[in-house]
């Protein structure tokens, strides 16, 4: 099975926005790109199911959520899951940011990040990618009222944790409201 | 007058509602201080979010994956972060597999046996032996396992020390071989044993073999590499 050229070209195209939407799901840069890449090679063998003039990257936001969370059923059971870590001098993606900018949007990935697995795969493809309420109801195979409450309690906890992340004397708040994995090398 | 609650108010951020609805929020929030304060915040927390993932856009999409949605990848083969190969995947699950290997390689004699100890050295380095037919390639391959050996503890000293992205190079002048280690990524596993991806380039006078692998660190502080792909490799290794 393969796709004809002007799929295949509207599918690298949607490349970065399907890496950012895999990188808000597993919260890490090699599991998301291992994701999409799952991802991909299923819409090819099933590319029979999608229709044409319908939106590709909709579909494509759906095969990889479903795929995430038949991962993060399938690793409970797997043993010797390897998690990836970090070490604190691998290269970060915004080192030319303003260090103030990149610390607030930091904070609001962390604080994405902390959200329960529905919430964020909501808040990703409303409020990051845009979808319309519609729109990320059908992609999520989940009823209009699920949405908005899922979207309604993910900005509450949202705001709630900006509170806490930018207030004054938050630190001690931070570690325990966002257990970062910072491991160092042995 | 309508109420103003959370729900509405987040719809109404996300220009969700209908024309005649947003107009009675705006008259509801014209009266209402605290709403429209929450109105505020929602705006900014939605500015932020939009972007707060923008810097994944502005990355360069690694090769594999531009691979994958063209249909090219070989199904499981995802190792390489920065180049995409033709790789074959060789596990190491035990010896026995192995021995087969090397008589497939249509390689000279002397490279053969540099071959079999580059991909033997790893996963138990005494099945090189079959390969020597005679006393030159004996020494062929003695040179040979010495650089090994030299390049296996160079290996685990990238890995030990070096940060992901930076190369510990190793030469040795009279056999004019050189190698870069180079480790990619760090994983941990649930028993909190750490391994790494790396990248191997060895450099013979007439060659340059690229090897990806992944290695994990046992207890006492030796990497075991678990699994081989080799870049460009004999297709009859597969």
């Amino acid at each position: 099975m393969t796709l004809d050229a002007r799929t295949q070209q509207e599918l690298v195209a949607i490349l970065p926005r399907l890496r950012r939407f895999a990188l808000g799901l597993t919260r890490n840069g090699a599991h998301a790109d291992d994701l999409v890449q799952n991802a991909c090679e299923k819409a090819i063998t099933r590319i029979d199911q999608w229709e044409p003039g319908t939106r590709l990257d909709s579909w494509m936001f759906r095969i990889i959520q479903t795929t995430h969370i038949d991962h993060i059923r399938g690793q409970k059971r797997r043993d010797g899951y390897l998690e990836v870590i970090e070490s604190q001098g691998e290269p970060s993606f915004d080192g030319e940011r303003a260090a103030e900018a990149s610390m607030t949007l930091d904070t609001v990935r962390r604080a994405i990040y902390n959200l329960p697995e529905e919430q964020r795969a909501v808040v990703m493809l409303v409020s990051v990618e845009g979808l319309s309420y519609k729109e990320a109801a059908e992609t999520l195979e989940i009823p209009m009222g699920t949405l908005t409450s899922r979207l309604v309690r993910a900005r509450t906890a949202l705001a709630r944790m900006m509170n806490e992340l930018n207030g004054s004397g938050g630190d001690s708040n931070e570690a325990a409201a966002l257990p970062l994995k910072e491991a160092q090398l042995p | 007058m309508m109420t103003l609650d959370e729900g509405t108010l987040i719809a109404y951020v996300d220009g969700e509602l209908d024309p005649q609805t947003a107009r009675e929020v705006e008259s509801g929030l014209a009266k209402d201080d605290r709403a429209r304060k929450d109105v505020e915040h929602l705006r900014a927390l939605a500015a932020l979010t939009r972007v707060a993932f923008n810097d994944t856009l502005h990355e360069a999409v690694p090769q594999h994956l531009k691979d994958a949605a063209l249909g090219r990848t070989v199904k499981g083969v995802t190792i390489s972060q920065e180049q995409p190969h033709s790789g074959n995947v060789i596990t190491f699950t035990s010896k026995g597999g192995l021995g087969s290997m090397h008589r497939a390689l249509p390689l000279g004699l002397a490279a053969a046996a540099a071959f079999a100890g580059l991909v033997l050295g790893l996963g138990g380095g005494s099945v090189y032996t079959e390969a020597s037919a005679n006393k030159a390639l004996q020494l062929a391959a003695l040179s040979m396992q010495q650089d090994q050996n030299a390049m296996n503890q160079a290996l685990n000293q990238a890995l030990e020390v070096n940060v992901s992205g930076n190369a510990l190079t190793w030469v040795n002048p009279d056999t004019g071989r050189s190698a870069a280690f180079t480790p990619v990524r760090t994983y941990q596993d649930k028993s909190g044993q750490f391994c790494r991806e790396y990248r191997k380039d060895v450099k013979s006078t007439d060659r340059t073999d690229t090897t990806f692998g992944l290695a994990c660190r046992d207890e006492s502080g030796m990497w075991k590499t678990r699994y081989l792909i080799l870049e460009n490799g004999p297709e009859q290794a597969l």
